[in-house]
């Protein structure tokens, strides 16, 4: 079974490589140019897909994944489901800071179809960091990216003596349960 | 995959609200300031009709509400009314209030096309008054002149403001002797007659009156709850209806309406649903929604009753990329914009019920 593996392939060294993943039209070509013009460290390199597991046949080409974006559209279930099925197609220490969801469509409460709740429930399930922002403006997308570069940054080893599993023990989780 | 099951508890668990208002704050805190998060544990709605039979009084029986039913109206959230006094002689001074500010309405503008408002009269509406914490129902009639021009006496508008089986009343309780909430008002009118109606109660009790919007996630969940409702033989021609929206990328196609029979919706639903309790999770309303579309979609190996994969086998369209705006089943009528039409008097406590809630979930004090 072809899991996507963080740590089989030697490191690029100079670039950080970002793969994007969800369903049709959910606005990855968008956030990969954004993340290109953001202000990053390193030069990224992004590659996009809209499900896992990736096709074996062009593995030995591809670079090491150093962090995967899950772009989920809240005004489609669609996204949310193709999203959940890749996730089982996700090596477990993606999710050590090195995987995060990008949250689109947030600003409109009534075209919402999917649950915010359920989400926030897979994601702290999978441990992974949830991400809301809008893809409409140049500044919106300009500070989604960034806040994406900001987690690249640091697993693909750009900043000196952090590491990704250092930022997830300070994440402050998602309490849903009463107190 | 992570188990999605939400915890449901009987709603007579308090503090609902203050888990509303935790959440709510946590998550505006933690995450984005535009989300509003829906309640954690909004669908703990009894579906049964025994429900509203705890609650008999032997006149309220034989009420039947023919003045709802199959009028298309459309439905307001108020915020609480300041003031408001239910003494009858208050109810006269209240109409000629309205009455005097229609007429300064009518002078400012003039328009050709809807009937002429003139008069306004309040009165209460019997019947919908069904928990402890309700007010009664209160029914405003505008008429007025025809716009034929014949000088007849027509209804303009029909208004109703309600607050049917309110669970705890979300107003402070030392507040509460000076506010009156009604959490629904459904109107049927033309438009001009509507916003003189909504500016007026704006004024005079210093509440806000909001169209209601519904989300497509609260309309699947109307459809799930009630397509299966009828328990008498349905008739042929009341179907089970749902129109998509299809996103402007694909062109000369604008909209998808999906008609099902009646009885399926309801095996598929008590086949999903356990039918001996009152309440219902969001994960059995999303597989009847899902199975729904699915039938539309593919024929699936493990949901084999899928609706939504019956329909891709045919027509290869995936429902769940549309957005879901209006939903048609026996007894109601729903769409997203805030238009209702209720067929069956029988279930329209219910429905009226389901409102309430919906509306009272929005409410911040």
């Amino acid at each position: 079974m072809s899991l996507l593996r963080p740590l089989n392939k030697v490191p690029h060294g100079q670039n950080a490589t970002v793969l994007i993943i969800g369903s049709e039209g959910v606005g990855k070509h968008d956030l990969a140019k954004a993340l290109v013009d953001g202000d990053a460290e390193c030069p990224v390199q992004i590659r996009t897909a809209s499900i896992l597991p990736l096709p074996e046949k062009n593995d030995s080409e591809r670079p090491r994944i150093d962090f995967v974006v899950f772009m989920v559209d809240l005004t489609r279930v669609e996204s949310m489901k193709s999203v959940l099925n890749s996730l089982e197609q996700l090596d477990a220490r993606y999710s050590l800071g090195k995987s995060c969801f990008a949250i689109t469509k947030v600003n409109d409460p009534d075209r919402r179809s999917v649950a915010i709740e359920s989400l926030m429930e897979v994601s702290e399930a999978y441990g992974i960091t949830a991400i809301f922002g809008e893809l409409e403006t140049e500044e919106e997308k300009q500070c989604l990216a960034n806040r994406i570069l900001r987690m690249v940054e640091v697993a693909s080893g750009f900043k000196p003596n952090i590491t990704p599993l250092l930022l997830e023990t300070v994440r402050v989780p998602n309490v849903t349960e009463d107190l | 995959m992570s188990n999605l099951q939400r915890n449901t508890e009987t709603p007579s668990v308090q503090p609902i609200r203050n888990t509303t208002f935790g959440t709510f704050s946590r998550s505006t805190r933690r995450y984005t300031p535009f989300t509003k998060t829906p309640k954690s544990r909004r669908l703990c709605i009894s579906t049964a009709v025994r429900d509203i039979h705890r609650t008999p009084t032997p006149s309220q029986q034989t009420v039947d509400f023919k003045g709802l039913t199959n009028k298309t109206w459309k439905v307001y959230r108020l915020t609480p009314l300041y003031r408001f006094s239910a003494e009858t002689k208050d109810q006269k001074w209240y109409g000629r209030l309205l009455s005097s500010h229609i007429e300064t309405e009518n002078q400012k503008s003039f328009v050709l096309d809807e009937d002429i408002p003139e008069k306004a009269i309040f009165s209460w509406y019997k019947g919908l008054k069904v928990g402890p914490d309700d007010e009664e129902a209160l029914q405003i009639i505008i008429k007025g002149k025809s716009r034929n021009g014949n000088g007849v006496d027509v209804i303009v508008l029909t208004a109703f403001l309600l607050c049917v089986d309110l669970e705890d009343n979300p107003v402070d309780k030392e507040l509460q002797q000076h506010f009156t909430y009604y959490p629904v008002m459904i109107v049927k009118g033309p438009v001009h007659s509507q916003n003189i109606l909504t500016s007026w109660l704006e004024r005079q009790f210093d509440c806000r009156v909001n169209p209601s919007t519904f989300s497509s996630l609260q309309l699947a969940c109307i459809v799930a709850m009630w397509s299966g409702l009828c328990t008498k033989p349905i008739q042929k021609s009341k179907q089970v209806e749902l129109l998509y929206k299809v996103p402007a990328e694909c062109e000369g196609m604008s909209k998808i309406t999906y008609s099902l029979c009646a009885q399926d919706c309801k095996d598929l639903w008590d086949s999903i649903h356990d039918s001996g309790s009152d309440e219902f999770t969001e994960v059995e309303t999303q597989t009847f929604i899902r199975s729904i579309e699915s039938h539309f979609y593919y024929y699936s190996k493990f949901d084999s009753l899928s609706i939504e994969s019956h329909f891709y086998y045919y027509s290869k369209i995936r429902l769940s990329a549309m957005q879901l705006y209006r939903v048609g089943t026996p007894v109601m009528m729903l769409g997203s914009e805030g238009r209702l039409k209720i067929f069956s008097s029988q279930h329209a406590l219910i429905i009226l019920r389901h409102l309430t809630e919906l509306s009272v979930e929005k409410f911040v004090p």
